[in-house]
C-alpha cells in the first residue's frame, strides 16, 4: 500500500492496494477452489455416461484463473470502461467456444459434413449432451471463480478509504470526505464463507451420489444401493483441495477483514503481521491435517458407533412421526373422497380437432435448411459481436489484421463526413423549403372550425399573433424554431422598418397573454387588433407589390 | 461463520449414512482447525503480561517516557496482537497509542510513547486494551489489563527569593526586623554599654580589650512555623476564572512551601480540596520542615482538585485547633471577603498569625486590604506571577503593624 504524497495532485496509483490486488497465491487458491467444484459434477458424469472426462478438470482450472484474471484486470481504474454486461457475456461466449472445442477434440471427435449439415436443419442438435452437461460444470466453476475473486478484490483496501485517511479536510465540516461509508468486509467474509461451506457440502453429497447405484428388481422396483465403497481418486483429491484451499482463502480473508479495519482506524500494523500470516495459516492447516490422519474413520471408533447409534434414533423417531402424521392426514381426507367419489362422475375425454392445413400452407413450403440458417446467423451475429467485444478488451485484436479494419473504419468515417458535408445543406434547404410551403398551406386553407370571435381574450391575442407571423412567412420571413418571440420581434422590424412599432406592440402583446399571469381584458383585444391591421396593411402593401399574392381576410371577419 | 457448525453435522450425517470414511476426515480437518482456534485464542489472552516503565513524578514540562511491555508468556505464539491504550488528555498527546504485531512463544513486544508534563495532576496511565484472535475468523477475544500506575505532574513552582512573612514565634531561624526577636545565638557585633543594658550581653573580652563596657548586639530572628491553607471549595471562586484563579492558587501555595522549605522552617499544607487517591474532601499535613516533606505537600498539591467542599471559613477554626500558638497562617483563598476577615481575625485573637493572600484579581482590593489591616492581618493580592514577584519583593503594599 502505497501512500499519496504530499503533492496536491496524487496519481490514482498511489491510492490502489497494489500488493493485495496482484497476490499470485490468491489467484491460485481461488482457481483451485472453483475448479475442485467441477470434480462432483464429473463423478456423477462418470457414473451415467461414457464420456471421456480427463481433460474436464485441467480445462476447469483453467477457465477459473481465467475468471479470476479477468475480474481482477477489471478491477484496475484502467479497465473500469469494461466492466459491463457485455464484456462477462462475452467471455462466456469465449468460455463456450473452447468448451465446444475440448469436447470435440477430447471426448467426441471432431464433426464431420453430414453432421454440419444435420445442424444446419436442426440447430438443437449441436447442443448434444455431453457438451451442455460440461459446459453447465465448467460455467458454474467459472461464476464461483469470478463471485470469490470479487469479493477478494472489494476486500481491498479502496481509493477512497486512502483518500480519507489522508486527507486534511476531515474536521471541515462541508468535507465530502464525511460521507465516507467503509467497505462492510465482516459481511463479504461471511458470504464468502457461506458459499464455501454450502459449496462443500454440495460437492461432497454429488461425490456420494456418484456412488449410488439405481436398479429395478423382478417387481420393476426401483432400488437404490452403494456401488463401491470408495471414491475415485480425482474426487479424493478435489475433496481435499478444496476444503484445504477454501480454509487458506478463509485466512486470506480474515487478514482482509483485519487490514481494512486498522487502516480506517489508523493504527501502526508491525511488518511482520502480514509477512507471517499466510506461512501461519498453513503450518497451522498441515498441524490439523496430519493429526487428523491419527484419528479413526467412519465408524471404526467408539465415537462414531455412538453418533451412528444416535442417528439412527432421530431418523426413526423422524419416519414414525412422518407415519403419524400421515395416517392423521388420510383420516381426515376419507369422509371428503367418499363424497366426492359419489358426486362425480367419469367425463368422457374430448378428443382433440384433427387440423387439416390449408391449400395455401400446403403450396407455401420454405427450405428445410432455412429457419436453421436464420437461427445460426442471428446466433453467430450475437455472439460473434460479443467475442468481438472480448477480445478487443482483452487486447487481442491490436495486430495487423486490426490495424487494418481500424484503417477500413476511419476511411469509411472520412467519406462519410464528405457525403454529410455534401448532403447536408442542402437537406437542411429542402426542409426550410417544405416548412415553408407547409406554413403557406396551412394559411391559404381556411379553418372552419376556428371561429377567432368565439376566442376568449387570451386565446385571441395570440391568434392575432400568429396570423402576423403567418402574414409574415407568406413574404419569406419565417420564424426558426429556435427563436423566442422577442428575438423573432428583431427580424420583423428589420424587414418591415415602417411597422416597427406595431411589431414591437404586438409581441408584448402576445408575449403577455403567453406568459403573462393576469388577466386579458376584453378592451386589450380592439387595441391589439387596431395593430394587427395596421400591420397587415403594411405586409399585405409590400405582398401586393409581389405578383400572386393572396388575398387576407381580416381576422375579426367572417370566414 | 454461523453456519460451521451445521454444516459439520450434516457432512457427518452424509459420511455416516454413505459409509464415506474419507468425508470424516475432511470433518476432522475444519472441526479441527476451529476448535483449536478457539481454544487457541482462549488459552493466549490469560498468558499476555502488559506492563509498564515510566518516571512516575516529572515537573510541569517536563517529559516521561512511557515503555509498554507485551509480553506472551505462553508455548504457542499469538498471530496478531491489538494493544490499544488512550493516554490521558493534558499530556501532550491527542490520539490512543495503538499497535498490531504478532507475538513469538514466550516472545514480547516493546512500544513506547513519551508523555509531556503540560498541566500538574495524577494521572491514570492506562489500562491497556489488548484484542487478539486466530487466523481464520473463528475466535476473537480481548480484554483490559488493568494496572494501576499514575503519574503525577507536580504543580509549577516559582522560585522567591525573599517573602513577606512576619512571624510571632521567637528562636527562630528567620532574620526578622521586628528587634524584639532578638537571637543571642547570632551576634552581630559589639556597642558601647548604655545604661539599661542587660548584664547578660556585656562581651567581657571585648570591655577588657577597649577599657570600656562593651555589649553585644544580637540580630533579631524568628521562627516561621507556617502552614498553608489553600481554598479550593469552588463556591468561593468567581465563575468565569473558577479553573484558572484555582490553578493560580495551587502555583501559590506550592511556590510559598517551596521558599519556606528553602528557609530552613516547618511548613504545613491544609486544603478543603479534593483528593482523588485518597478521596480526603478537607485535610492537613503537619508543618515539617525538610525537602522530603517538600516533595510530599507537592504530590499532594499536584493531586487535589477543585470541588463543592466545606466554605474555608467554617472549616477554619476546627483545622487550626491543634496548631501551635504563633504559627503563621497563610490562607490562599480567591479574595478576602468580610467573612473570611472575620475569621483571620479570630484566629489572631487565638494567637496565630494570619495571612491572607487573595489569587484572583480584585478591582477593590484596595478595600479588602484597608479592612484587614484594621483587623491586624496583612493582606496580599498576587493574581498573576508578575503580582507574586512583587510580593516577594516586598513591594506589594500590606498594612504594618
Amino acid at each position: 500500500m502505497t501512500q499519496p504524497a504530499q503533492s496536491s495532485y496524487p496519481s490514482w496509483a498511489e491510492y490502489q492496494d497494489t500488493a493485495w490486488q496482484s497476490s499470485v497465491f490468491r489467484a491460485l487458491l481461488i482457481a483451485l477452489l472453483a475448479a475442485s467444484v467441477a470434480a462432483g459434477p464429473v463423478a456423477i458424469f462418470r457414473a451415467l455416461a461414457p464420456w471421456r472426462l480427463a481433460y474436464v478438470l485441467p480445462l476447469a482450472f483453467g477457465v477459473a484463473l481465467e475468471g479470476v484474471i479477468s475480474t481482477a484486470r477489471l478491477g484496475k481504474p484502467a479497465w473500469r470502461n469494461r466492466r459491463d454486461l457485455a464484456y462477462r457475456l462475452g467471455e462466456i461466449v469465449a468460455l463456450l467456444l473452447v468448451v465446444r472445442l475440448a469436447v470435440w477434440g477430447f471426448s467426441a471427435g471432431w464433426p464431420t459434413l453430414s453432421q454440419m449439415a444435420h445442424w444446419l436443419r436442426t440447430p438443437g442438435d449441436f447442443l448434444d449432451g455431453e457438451f451442455v452437461m460440461i459446459a453447465l460444470t465448467l460455467l458454474m466453476t467459472w461464476t464461483l471463480a469470478v463471485n470469490t475473486a470479487s469479493d477478494f478484490v472489494q476486500l481491498a483496501i479502496q481509493p477512497d478509504e486512502v483518500a480519507a485517511r489522508e486527507g486534511h479536510t476531515w474536521g471541515d465540516s462541508r468535507s465530502a470526505w464525511r460521507l465516507f461509508i467503509p467497505v462492510a468486509r465482516g459481511d463479504i467474509m461471511g458470504q464468502f464463507a457461506r458459499r464455501w461451506l454450502w459449496g462443500g457440502m454440495l460437492l461432497i453429497t454429488l461425490a456420494a451420489l456418484s456412488r449410488v447405484s439405481m436398479t429395478t428388481d423382478e417387481a420393476r422396483l426401483v432400488k437404490l444401493a452403494i456401488s463401491r465403497l470408495g471414491l475415485p481418486r480425482e474426487v479424493v483429491v478435489a475433496l481435499l483441495v478444496y476444503f484445504l484451499a477454501g480454509l487458506l482463502l478463509l485466512s486470506d480473508a480474515r487478514l482482509a477483514v483485519l487490514r481494512g479495519r486498522w487502516f480506517n482506524q489508523r493504527i501502526e500494523i508491525a511488518p511482520s503481521v502480514l509477512r507471517k500470516w499466510h506461512f501461519s495459516s498453513v503450518l497451522m492447516l498441515a498441524l490439523v491435517a496430519g493429526l487428523a490422519l491419527l484419528l479413526p474413520l467412519g465408524s471404526t471408533g467408539r465415537l462414531g458407533q455412538a453418533v451412528e447409534w444416535l442417528m439412527a434414533l432421530a431418523f426413526r423417531i423422524v419416519l414414525a412421526l412422518l407415519s403419524l402424521l400421515s395416517l392423521l392426514f388420510w383420516l381426515l381426507s376419507y369422509p371428503l373422497r367418499l363424497l366426492s367419489e359419489s358426486g362425480s362422475e367419469a367425463q368422457p375425454v374430448a378428443a382433440p380437432a384433427l387440423q387439416i392445413p390449408t391449400q395455401a400452407e400446403v403450396a407455401w413450403h420454405f427450405p428445410d435448411w432455412l429457419g436453421g440458417a436464420v437461427v445460426w446467423a442471428t446466433l453467430a451475429l450475437m455472439l460473434g459481436y460479443l467475442l468481438f467485444t472480448y477480445l478487443r478488451a482483452q487486447g487481442v485484436l491490436e495486430g495487423r489484421w486490426f490495424a487494418r479494419f481500424r484503417a477500413l473504419r476511419f476511411w469509411w468515417g472520412a467519406r462519410r463526413a464528405r457525403i454529410e458535408a455534401f448532403l447536408g445543406p442542402r437537406l437542411a434547404a429542402l426542409r426550410v423549403r417544405s416548412r415553408y410551403s407547409r406554413i403557406k398551406r396551412a394559411a391559404l386553407v381556411p379553418r372552419a372550425s376556428l371561429r377567432p370571435q368565439d376566442l376568449p381574450p387570451r386565446e385571441k391575442v395570440r391568434y392575432l399573433y400568429l396570423q402576423a407571423l403567418v402574414l409574415a412567412a407568406e413574404r419569406g420571413l419565417v420564424r426558426p424554431p429556435h427563436k423566442t418571440p422577442l428575438e423573432f420581434m428583431h427580424d420583423l422590424e428589420s424587414n418591415w422598418p415602417d411597422a416597427e412599432e406595431d411589431v414591437q406592440q404586438i409581441t408584448a402583446a402576445f408575449v403577455a397573454a403567453r406568459y403573462a399571469p393576469r388577466e386579458i381584458a376584453p378592451a386589450e383585444i380592439g387595441v391589439v387588433q387596431r395593430i394587427w391591421g395596421r400591420l397587415a396593411q403594411a405586409f399585405r402593401s409590400q405582398i401586393g407589390a409581389s405578383s400572386g399574392a393572396p388575398h387576407e381576410r381580416g381576422p375579426g371577419e367572417r370566414q | 461463520m454461523s453456519d460451521l457448525p451445521i454444516v459439520l453435522l450434516l457432512l457427518l450425517a452424509v459420511a455416516f449414512l454413505l459409509r464415506m470414511d474419507f468425508v470424516f476426515y475432511l470433518v476432522y480437518v475444519v472441526a479441527g482447525a476451529y476448535g483449536l482456534a478457539r481454544w487457541w485464542t482462549a488459552r493466549s489472552l490469560p498468558h499476555l503480561r502488559v506492563s509498564r516503565r515510566f518516571t512516575d513524578h516529572i515537573f510541569v514540562g517536563e517529559h516521561a517516557r512511557v515503555t509498554v511491555a507485551v509480553q506472551n508468556l505462553s508455548r504457542w505464539p499469538v498471530p496478531w496482537l491489538l494493544f490499544d491504550e488512550t493516554p490521558p488528555p493534558n499530556l501532550g498527546l491527542s490520539e490512543a497509542i495503538r499497535h498490531v504485531v504478532t507475538l513469538q512463544p514466550r516472545g514480547r513486544a516493546d512500544f513506547d510513547y513519551e508523555l509531556r508534563g503540560d498541566q500538574r495532576g495524577y494521572y491514570q496511565i492506562g489500562p491497556g486494551l489488548v484484542r487478539i484472535g486466530d487466523l481464520f475468523g473463528f475466535a476473537e477475544t480481548g480484554g483490559l489489563f488493568e494496572e494501576s500506575q499514575h503519574l503525577t505532574v507536580y504543580p509549577r513552582v516559582i522560585p522567591l527569593v525573599h517573602g513577606e512573612l512576619r512571624s510571632r514565634s521567637p528562636h527562630g531561624t528567620i532574620k526578622s526586623r521586628q528587634h524584639i526577636f532578638a537571637d543571642p545565638a547570632r551576634v552581630s557585633g559589639i556597642r558601647a554599654y548604655q545604661s539599661g543594658d542587660p548584664l547578660r550581653s556585656i562581651d567581657w573580652k571585648s570591655s577588657a580589650r577597649v577599657g570600656n563596657l562593651q555589649v553585644k548586639k544580637y540580630d533579631p530572628a524568628v521562627s516561621l512555623n507556617t502552614v498553608i491553607f489553600l481554598d479550593l471549595n469552588s463556591g468561593a471562586y468567581s465563575r468565569h476564572v473558577k479553573y484558572s484563579a484555582s490553578e493560580w492558587g495551587v502555583v501559590v501555595a506550592a511556590s510559598l512551601a517551596n521558599y519556606l522549605i528553602n528557609q530552613r522552617q516547618p511548613v504545613g499544607l491544609a486544603c478543603n480540596g479534593v483528593d482523588p487517591l485518597t478521596g480526603a474532601r478537607c485535610w492537613m499535613i503537619d508543618p515539617r520542615p525538610g525537602r522530603v516533606h517538600l516533595m510530599k505537600l507537592l504530590e499532594w498539591l499536584a493531586r487535589v482538585q477543585l470541588a463543592e467542599t466545606t466554605p474555608l471559613i467554617d472549616w477554619l477554626p476546627t483545622a487550626t485547633v491543634g496548631l501551635a500558638w504563633g504559627t503563621t497562617l497563610i490562607a490562599v483563598t480567591p479574595s478576602g471577603d468580610e467573612a473570611t476577615c472575620a475569621a483571620l481575625h479570630r484566629l489572631r485573637r487565638a494567637g496565630l498569625n494570619p495571612v491572607l493572600m487573595a489569587v484572583e484579581a480584585h478591582g477593590q482590593f484596595g478595600a479588602v486590604r484597608e479592612r484587614a489591616g484594621r483587623l491586624g492581618i496583612p493582606a496580599y493580592q498576587v493574581p498573576d506571577e508578575h503580582g507574586l514577584a512583587h510580593w516577594a519583593a516586598g513591594q506589594l503594599g500590606s498594612v504594618p503593624r
